[in-house]
């Protein structure tokens, strides 16, 4: 079990022309900013790109790759190296802007496409479940972010009330 | 060792900061016993993640 088996084997899938691009969001994304929190998945959103001659994306060919390699398909699902591990293609404007302006990091020799972290804590503001606000709060506290892109971001993809909502929440401690 | 809360959280706070500044392949290694764990810990039979905890069966 090893997500680093994970990060390599995405690789050789971009290297091999099975996606267009590729980056590790969720905890893990988070995992490279922050404290390491358990997880049960890896989440990578991926940028697939349409079969000639098409104009439709179709990720067969994604989990066609990982099934001639003996990936375990399993639910939305596919088993590697021991890990869950979902793929996901953008489906905001926020996540498609992300992915594209993803960072590389280097794990030990071996690159690995993240979100970056202003990205992942304006992901989470969006999507906005009780684990996501706990995450925010971690990016936060840590101080790992410029704020100001933060910020911009937010903006940008109409977050602001979201925003406010949240610091009302959760930051302003004035009674 | 101490009661003093200010002291306790500056001290969790101090500890999350060094586990955060770890080496990245150290951190994911944590994260691969971490699940690890929870897979023992939850059983084969949940040896993936719910996408909906409430459609799970009861037990």
């Amino acid at each position: 079990m090893s997500i680093r088996s994970v990060i390599d084997v995405v690789n050789q899938m971009q290297a091999a022309g099975v996606m267009e691009s590729y980056a590790i969001g969720g905890a893990v994304g988070a995992t490279f900013y922050l404290e390491p929190v358990a997880t049960l998945d890896v989440d990578i959103f991926v940028s697939l790109r349409p079969a000639p001659g098409s104009l439709i994306v179709n990720p067969t060919s994604l989990f066609d790759y990982l099934k001639d390699r003996g990936g375990a398909m399993s639910g939305e699902y596919v088993m590697i190296s021991g890990w869950p591990v979902q793929f996901l293609p953008p489906r905001t404007p926020l996540v498609e802007e992300a992915l594209k302006q993803a960072v590389t990091r280097d794990v030990e020799g071996t690159p690995a496409r993240v979100l970056s972290a202003e990205h992942l804590a304006a992901i989470a503001l969006q999507t906005g479940r009780a684990k996501d606000k706990a995450r925010l709060l971690q990016f936060l506290e840590a101080d790992g972010f410029p704020m100001d892109r933060f910020h911009a971001i937010i903006e940008r993809h109409g977050l602001a009330p979201a925003w406010e909502k949240f610091h009302r929440q959760f930051l302003d401690h004035t009674p | 060792m101490t009661f003093n809360p200010q002291k306790i959280l500056a001290s969790k706070r101090a500890l999350r900061r060094g586990l955060a500044t770890l080496p990245l392949a150290e951190k994911l290694r944590m994260l691969d016993r971490l699940r690890e764990r929870q897979v023992a810990i939850r059983g084969p039979l949940a040896d993936k993640p719910a996408t909906n905890p409430r459609a799970q069966p009861q037990p």
